[in-house]
């Protein structure tokens, strides 16, 4: 059914309200000021919150109200909070014990934490103070999802991650707060190394945290990539595995498994320098949880993916940006890619431009061995035209960053063996600028295969806004937004399997 | 006997319309006419008001009367002859018992919901919802509902509601606490909730006592009738239990949908892990009045009852007569209606429960659940059925429809296409090659690829 609460406005008028209803109206009702979806480390939802400012308290504090939702969009509760005037909720993650929010306070300068248990009771706060020079960088990403400084453990813990920045320097810290009676630590990187510094929690399960680590210098822009395990308990490095400069590798998934080795995966490139060199291909290694490698293995562009690429790509004219690589549960690999070209106008000529097309799978055996790929129909979209553009791949590359790409995020369901990997495509209609539509376009796995769907959601309505939200596996949550009565519908559609 | 003008065209209405297909129970032919009636109803009672806050009370009339015409135009109304001669013949009844009662602009209409209902707008329209013919067993106690909802107009009470409400929130001392809220610099909120909350208690306070007092005057009509006095009490029973929960039927969705070719899976049966450990929304600004009763305190309604006319209830199996023919009728259409309308976890519910309880026949049975399917495989194909259905949530009382919901949720596409199948093949000899349950199997071959 669909949801038409108005989520955008936290509202008490519950009954017959006539003559005085528009000035207890004024003051019941809220705009929401933040929110956000409980995501886990497989793109899963578990729910949804809302953030509203509801009243003002002596002393500069607030009462703030947090509506949260379940993944099937039930409300479940409505809990007060009280802060300060300044606080915004930045982040939210559910690891089946505690619920946590991250509260960011740029005026004030500091990170919060706070926390509900599975009663719905609130624990104590961790308050983490911050620079001035920091709050400076957070407001500049604010909206984007670069410092988003959560990560959830299911059943453990979560590890907060305070991002630190100084002129030609920037490091984290990682902020270890247990969930089930363990004991608290932190991992810190050291403003004083005067190099930009980061740090990514990959993957971690009741034993170990996985990061990824870099270093770039500031002169040469090199960087040092450095894969790092730690112990879950204690914080201690269990190993770290430092990459070579002349072997650079971009990791982009790192897996625990039950046999007690660490899988990582990701692109290796000709040498540090990326945004010059695109990548040379796949890697895929093997580290057992002393640090020794057991097995590196590559895929090589040119000659192992060509191969199978056969007429799917014309040589020098198109291109493939890579974006993610899933493992399945029977040890088969998929990496997700995009094809792009350089744009051609109405007479033939490239201008200055890229269009994207086809999204590609490619499919590699346990043993990292091409198996097939398949190519899948969304919809072709072009970029703006600069002025130069020397190198299709570097300049996909930062298209990539700033969002051009359809692809959007793959949510694994590792009890089924599936995937769903999502891309959304906004678009506009050549005879007709008015007729506009978003297509939403998974490629699902199951039972070995690949298979696709789709749903289209017609938006040309200019009273109303839509959007597609993650949701619990296999699903959607599609959304309506009446920018008139300021009401937000929203339904739940599972994907269809073929 | 008086009947208005009206009355008796829709009656002509409804007898030609019973004679169609049940596609044209939902549409009255005869709209205009009808809209006319609303619109003098509504002239008439907006003519009657004067004095203070007469302009909120009067857009608050027209707001209803806007309502009314929409519900028309959405064939929220059923016009089934046989439902209305039924319903007649007891309005026949409570009139000819009480002369004193002027039924000349009265007007009544069945509503499909299958909530059990019934309305008094204060003008002259009525409605009884499908759903009252469902939940009631006899006559007599449909009798003492539409005695209760006479005497809501008698005595005025809708008039009376508006006119308390408009007041109440006009009144010196809601302005006094409004004036005081604003002029609060902190916890200003807290303290409109509180306002809020007072009106509110206060409002469904006077909704308690009004209805008390429509269930004194509606039992002194009713005890004029023919009917068995002891039914009020249990007329009021049974709203108080489906106030509680309405569907309490055991609906055994694993073995309804287990065939020997596709058993049913478990998984389709299972919950998701729910963020908090509680047995309800979780909300730290819940507010008193939110948890008095929408039926205003049946409990209270009938010590009151009991107090005033001490009613024998020894004599309760004794019925005037039996709602059951037209209940056969009523259960069926709430069922269309629902499938019509895509309420399919309601629709199977009350399938299932009307089919188990002998309340319908096993051709309607199974071809309506035939039809259910295939709806729900349609709706999930083109990625709206989350518009239609609820998501199961943990919170619901209403336990079975949870399953159903659950169930229907859980499954997929490729899943409901196999149930539909099954079902159909299974089910085949039971519908003596009925139509549209044969076409609903073809459907099924169709998308399981079957030739």
């Amino acid at each position: 059914m669909i949801r038409k609460c108005a989520l955008t406005l936290f509202c008490f008028l519950t009954f017959v309200l006539h003559a005085q209803e528009k000035v207890l109206n004024d003051i019941t009702s809220f705009e929401v000021k933040n929110s956000g979806t409980f995501l886990d480390e497989n793109n899963d939802v578990d729910g949804y919150y809302f953030f509203y400012e509801l009243d003002k308290l002596k002393k500069g504090k607030r009462e703030y109200a947090v509506k949260i939702l379940d993944n099937d969009l039930n409300e479940i509760a409505s809990k007060s909070y009280i802060g300060d005037k300044d606080d915004m909720l930045i982040q939210s993650k559910f690891n089946n014990q505690t619920l946590m929010f991250a509260i960011l306070n740029l005026e004030e300068k500091y990170y919060k934490v706070f926390s509900f248990d599975k009663s719905g009771e609130q624990g104590a706060e961790v308050i983490i103070p911050i620079s001035k020079m920091d709050a400076r960088v957070l407001e500049y990403t604010l909206k984007t999802d670069i410092f988003l400084p959560l990560f959830a453990i299911d059943n453990k813990g979560f590890v907060f991650q305070q991002f630190m920045f100084k002129i030609g320097s920037s490091a984290s810290k990682l902020l270890y707060i247990p969930t089930d009676g363990g004991k608290s630590w932190e991992y810190n990187q050291t403003l004083e190394k005067k190099t930009p510094q980061s740090i990514k929690v990959i993957d971690a399960n009741e034993k170990f945290i996985v990061l990824s680590e870099a270093e770039i210098s500031i002169k040469s822009f090199e960087s040092t990539p450095k894969i790092v395990v730690l112990d879950i308990n204690t914080g201690k490095v269990v190993f770290e595995h430092v990459y070579d400069k002349k072997d650079y590798r971009a990791v982009s998934n790192v897996f625990l498994t039950e046999e007690k080795s660490l899988v990582v995966l990701g692109e290796y490139f000709e040498n540090d320098i990326v945004y010059e060199n695109p990548s040379l291909g796949l890697f895929t290694q093997t580290f057992d949880l002393n640090g020794k490698v057991l097995s590196d293995k590559k895929i090589d562009w040119e000659s192992d993916v060509n191969k199978v690429l056969g007429s799917e790509i014309k040589k020098n004219e198109e291109y493939i940006l890579f974006h993610d690589i899933i493992r399945a549960q029977n040890g088969s690999y998929f990496a997700i890619a995009e094809k792009y070209h350089q744009t051609n106008n109405k007479k033939g000529k490239k201008v200055n431009s890229l269009t994207t097309s086809e999204a590609i799978f490619f499919e590699f055996s346990s043993n990292f061995d091409v198996k097939a790929i398949k190519v899948f129909n969304k919809g072709n979209f072009t970029s703006k035209e600069v002025t130069t553009l020397k190198n299709p791949e570097t300049y996909a590359m930062v298209l990539n960053l700033l969002g051009f790409f359809d692809y959007e995020f793959t949510q694994i369901d590792k009890s089924r063996d599936r995937f769903y990997s999502n891309f959304v495509h906004y678009n506009t209609s050549p005879d007709n600028e008015d007729d506009k539509s978003i297509l939403l376009k998974t490629i699902i796995y199951n039972e070995g295969k690949l298979s696709e769907d789709e749903i289209v959601i017609n938006t040309s309505n200019e009273d109303k806004s839509y959007g597609i939200l993650p949701a619990k596996l296999g699903h959607v949550v599609l959304l309506e937004y009446d920018k008139k009565n300021k009401a937000l519908k929203m339904h739940l559609e599972k994907l269809n399997i073929d | 006997m008086k009947r208005n003008i009206l009355v008796v065209c829709l009656l002509f209405v409804v007898l030609i319309s019973g004679a169609q297909n049940i596609r044209n129970e939902y549409l009255s032919e005869n709209k205009d006419s009808i809209k006319a009636y609303f619109s003098k109803i509504n002239k008439e009672q907006i003519n009657k008001i004067n004095g203070s806050h007469s302009s909120q009370i009067k857009e608050i009339f027209e707001k209803s009367h806007e309502r009314n015409i929409i519900k028309l135009e959405d064939s929220v109304f059923l016009f089934n002859s046989e439902i209305h001669k039924h319903l007649n013949s007891i309005l026949d009844e409570v009139y000819i018992s009480n002369p004193e009662i002027d039924s000349k602009e009265f007007s009544f209409f069945i509503n499909n919901s299958h909530s059990p209902n019934a309305a008094c707008y204060g003008n002259g329209m009525f409605e009884v919802n499908l759903g009252l013919f469902n939940e009631l067993e006899t006559d007599d106690e449909l009798a003492f509902v539409i005695c209760h909802e006479i005497a809501h107009y008698v005595l005025e009470h809708s008039f009376k509601s508006i006119i308390k409400s408009v007041t109440d929130l006009n009144s010196k001392e809601t302005k006094k606490k409004i004036r005081i809220l604003k002029r609060k610099r902190y916890g200003r909120t807290r303290a409109a909730i509180s306002v809020i909350d007072d009106l509110n208690t206060n409002f469904l306070n006077y909704s308690k006592e009004v209805e008390a007092e429509a269930d004194s005057l509606g039992y002194i009509y009713y005890n004029k009738t023919k009917y068995n006095k002891s039914f009020a009490i249990s007329a009021l029973k049974k709203l108080k239990r489906v106030n509680n929960m309405s569907m309490p039927h055991n609906i055994k969705i694993d073995s309804i949908f287990n065939f020997d070719n596709y058993p049913f899976k478990k998984f389709w049966l299972e919950e998701s892990v729910s963020i908090f450990n509680s047995n309800e929304v979780i909300n730290d600004f819940s507010l008193n009045s939110d948890t008095i009763s929408t039926h205003y305190g049946i409990d209270y309604r009938i010590k009151a009852l009991n107090k005033e006319f001490n009613i024998d209830t020894s004599d309760n199996d004794v019925s005037y007569s039996s709602l059951k023919r037209i209940k056969t009728i009523s259960h069926f259409k709430s069922v269309n209606y629902l499938i019509q309308k895509r309420f399919f976890d309601l629709a199977m519910y009350l399938i299932v429960e009307k089919f188990e309880n002998n309340l319908i026949t096993e051709e309607q049975y199974y071809s309506s659940m035939a039809n259910i399917l295939k709806e729900i495989y349609v709706t999930k194909k083109n990625h709206s059925f989350g518009k239609y259905v609820e998501p199961a949530s943990s919170f619901s009382s209403e336990k079975q429809l949870n399953k159903i919901r659950l169930f229907l949720n859980n499954t997929e596409l490729k899943e409901i296409g196999k149930i539909g199948l099954n079902f159909c093949n299974t089910n085949i000899n039971k519908v003596n090659d009925n139509k549209d349950f044969i076409e609903v199997l073809n459907y099924f071959k169709l998308n399981n690829k079957i030739k």
